[in-house]
């Protein structure tokens, strides 16, 4: 269903502190006037607010808070309330968007500002397309374009980060005379060289306890040298061994004469002590008993116990000796192997003398004590020869390689994998980016081809309404076309050229139009939800023959829509304001901070007639000051309409003009018009009669001092006004005629100059 | 001829685009309905950020 509005309330909203309401009942189009700064553009960014749930103007540089009014009580909460004749009518907070309003109004064009319209004049390039783009209700794909430009632009920049970090942390690894892509083969190796299995790749060192690792090489220097001095500790001590137990084996050796003999009966007194109840001799076989067998040994034995004793004493201090040099020569080895352990090779230790001392007592042989010596004396040479080995050992010359090579190792392993990380990371982002530049590219393209269809299908359309603001017919096809490297440019058919941009061709008034005519055949061609639209100062580069177009325009050609008309032209306002009917128009006679805007509802068509208003109710100073407003504004319209030549006045003043120098000026350029001199004779009567009543009847400054001008007199002063008026428009078509090319009524059926006599007889036939 | 709110747009424009997965695709779309603005652009920045970190996952 197409929506209108039948309501608008605004609570704690922009220039509204309390509660402001506008009613349209008959969901009417609605006029406003009013000066600037006095609250207009609120109706306009409420509406705004509601259905699209931003204003553009506050969407900038943080301004969202700028919806609230700022002397707002803390209990009055900030909302737009519309009630419409359909089902989008609702309240919207700032919390509670009318998400129903702003999903219908997202495919919908409503809302034109004068601002948009001068951005899509006189801005840069980029600021032009986004102003095309309001213009034509794609705001929302413009907003989503630049929002994907942004995060297309924000991963670019990611990109560069991680790309140059990526560099840095390459350098870092070349600094040892690394290749990063090589870095994973130098780690190995260094790995090796610090006595640990080389990983596979950079992320399994990192699983390693590279602390225990390493730390056994830094302490090897050290703890080598612990085991020299402990070894050379012990080569100082002094070998000694017994040799006296020698001496007694040898002399021993010497007293027994035959150890045959003793052998034999040591053997038999053993086998008789370990059979004693044996009865037959083990030597001759004869019976015996074990006791006697016994008895008869003892007695044998007896010469021989003593010597007996003797030797074995003898035999257990050789077989000392034969330990004792044993164990000289062992500790020996042991200590050559210990050196070995730590790198150090030490002489062959001399064969051990133990072996010969052991076999020269099996054999009951004497053991020569200058070899027993010889050995002990090599084993000395031995000693000293190893001290001198170890002590001549230097670590310190290994031991800073070992410990530079961890470190090597544990900054190339950091280096390594912050290059690693780095090119990870600058992979995914050089990802993301491309992924980002890609969708930004297909939106960018989609978004002409989307723009160029939309244009194609308003193309008509725009050219029928702007030929109704311009009938030259100079402006033809209006497209959107591509420029230069990707760019995009609104283009238009100019006396039978392309032109691109219109920019370049037409004039600000002319870009204005073309502006104005997107929006309306865009509201017209595509809306299917929204059947009204709002205009929010768009007149402002018009002159008063286009503003009089516009107007005729929006009546004529939207008189199935709702308008909301806002401006701070009269012209544009009493010009709108005469030819409808059933409008509701409002004047905004101010603003303040309190009670933001404050109304006055226009009843009359002009100002005439609210004077006429005015004088019925019995306020006759008003409606004389109303009425002198209401002369003035014909008078500058006309002036305006029929570019008299009035002498320029510095700043403002050119603006204010009184009303003697306009009825001068007109009658100056009447005089000297071929046409205009017949017709100044004959309403020359009625331009003094006006004059004097400007000076007196309408004048409510003369009469301050005394009674003032009687109601018949204003009364009868502001029909003449009107009749003046009146006399300006065609009888046919109500537009007024001005001097241009003979006839400038818009049904062309009025010439210049107006006849006074039709004139007066249309005004008769309207009362 | 359809006029085109913001998410239609994108869903058109997506189909263009290869190599994006179903998730990602579904949170772009999520994320055009935020407002616009720096904030909605770092979202979407976010999302393919995602995106690139998983791509080698999916293969």
């Amino acid at each position: 269903m197409a929506e209108r509005l039948t309501k608008i309330t605004m609570q704690a909203f922009r220039g509204v502190r309390d509660v402001y309401e506008i009613e349209l009942a008959q969901a009417q189009s609605l006029l406003m006037y009013g000066d600037n700064g006095t609250g207009k553009s609120t109706l306009a960014d409420a509406i705004e607010w509601y259905f699209t749930g931003d204003i553009e103007l506050l969407a900038k540089e943080g301004r969202d808070h700028a919806v609230r009014h700022l002397g707002a009580l803390k209990e009055q909460q900030t909302l737009v309330a519309l009630d419409t004749n359909g089902d989008l009518g609702g309240v919207c907070t700032p919390k509670a968007p009318n998400k129903n309003a702003i999903d219908a109004a997202s495919r919908e064009t409503f809302l034109l500002r004068g601002r948009t319209i001068a951005d899509f004049v006189d801005k840069s390039k980029g600021e032009k397309w986004g102003a095309l783009q309001r213009l034509l209700g794609l705001g929302a794909i413009d907003e989503l374009r630049t929002d994907l430009q942004r995060a297309r632009n924000d991963l670019k920049k990611a990109r560069d980060d991680a790309s140059s970090k990526l560099k840095q942390t390459a350098a870092a690894v070349q600094a040892h005379k690394v290749e990063p892509t090589e870095v994973e083969g130098a780690l190995a190796k260094l790995a090796t060289a610090c006595g640990f299995e080389p990983q596979k790749n950079i992320d399994d060192y990192l699983h390693l306890n590279l602390r225990e690792l390493i730390e056994p090489v830094k302490s090897s220097a050290a703890a080598r040298r612990t085991v020299t001095d402990a070894l050379i500790a012990e080569m100082q001590a002094k070998i000694e061994v017994d040799l006296r137990a020698l001496g007694t084996w040898n002399e021993t050796l010497d007293g027994v004469a035959d150890r045959t003999q003793l052998d034999v009966l040591s053997a038999a007194a053993r086998f008789v002590a370990a059979h004693p109840d044996s009865k037959q001799c083990p030597v001759c076989d004869k019976k015996v008993t074990g006791a006697a067998l016994k008895a008869r040994l003892e007695e044998t034995l007896a010469t021989l116990q003593e010597q007996a004793v003797r030797f074995g004493n003898a035999e257990r201090g050789a077989r000392g000796v034969e330990s004792a040099l044993g164990a000289l020569h062992q500790e020996r080895m042991r200590w050559r192997t210990k050196a070995r352990e730590i790198a150090v090779e030490l002489p062959d230790v001399p064969e051990s003398f133990a072996v010969p001392v052991k076999k020269a007592v099996d054999e009951r042989r004497p053991i020569k004590a200058k070899e027993v010596d010889a050995f002990i004396a090599s084993l000395g040479a031995w000693d000293e020869e190893a001290r001198v080995v170890l002590a001549s050992q230097t670590f310190e010359a290994e031991e800073p390689q070992a410990r530079n090579q961890a470190f090597e190792f544990a900054q190339l392993l950091v280096a390594a994998k912050q290059w690693a990380d780095s090119r990870v990371a600058e992979t995914r982002a050089e990802r993301a980016f491309a992924q980002a530049d890609t969708i930004f590219e297909a939106c960018q393209n989609e978004q002409r081809k989307y723009v160029q269809q939309v244009l194609e299908q308003i193309s008509s359309e725009v050219g029928r309404l702007f030929e109704r603001l311009h009938p030259s017919g100079a402006i033809g096809r209006v497209a959107v076309e591509t420029w230069a490297d990707k760019g995009i440019e609104l283009a238009v058919d100019f006396y039978g050229t392309r032109q691109r941009p219109p920019h370049g061709v037409l004039s600000e008034s002319y870009m204005n139009s073309v502006a104005i005519v997107l929006f309306l055949a865009m509201a017209r061609t595509f809306n299917e939800r929204l059947n009204f639209l709002v205009l929010d100062d768009v007149v402002n580069s018009f002159d008063v023959t286009h503003r009089g177009r516009l107007g005729e325009l929006l009546i004529e050609e939207f008189q199935d829509w709702q308008l909301v008309v806002l401006t701070h032209d009269r012209y544009f306002f009493e010009q709108i304001r005469r030819k409808v009917k059933g409008w509701a128009a409002f004047q905004v006679l101010g603003w303040s901070y309190e009670r933001g805007p404050s109304l006055r509802e226009q009843r009359g068509a002009t100002d005439v007639d609210a004077a006429l208003e005015l004088l019925d109710v019995g306020a006759i100073g008003d409606a004389a000051r109303r009425g002198r407003r209401g002369l003035e504004h014909v008078l500058k319209e006309l002036c305006e309409g029929l570019e008299v030549p009035l002498p320029y006045r510095r700043g403002n003043d050119n603006e204010f003009r009184e009303i003697g120098q306009l009825l001068s000026g007109l009658r100056r350029l009447l005089k000297e018009d071929a046409r205009g001199k017949s017709f100044l004779a004959s309403i020359d009567g009625t331009l003094r009669a006006l004059e004097a009543d400007a000076q007196s009847v309408l004048n409510a400054e003369a009469h301050a001092s005394d009674a003032g001008p009687s109601t018949m007199e204003v009364r009868s002063t502001l029909e003449r006004v009107r009749a003046f008026d009146t006399l300006w428009n065609c009888p046919q078509c109500g537009s007024r005629v001005w001097k241009e090319q003979g006839v400038r009524c818009r049904c062309g059926a009025t010439p210049f100059p107006p006849n006074p006599a039709s004139a007066t007889k249309a005004a008769d036939q309207s009362k | 001829m359809q006029r085109r709110d913001a998410r239609t747009f994108l869903e058109e424009v997506l189909k263009g685009v290869s190599g994006l997965s179903d998730e990602t695709r579904d949170k772009l779309l999520a994320a055009v309905t935020d407002k616009p603005g720096p904030k909605r652009a770092a979202k979407l920045a976010s999302v393919l950020v995602v995106d690139a970190s998983e791509e080698p996952r999916r293969g």
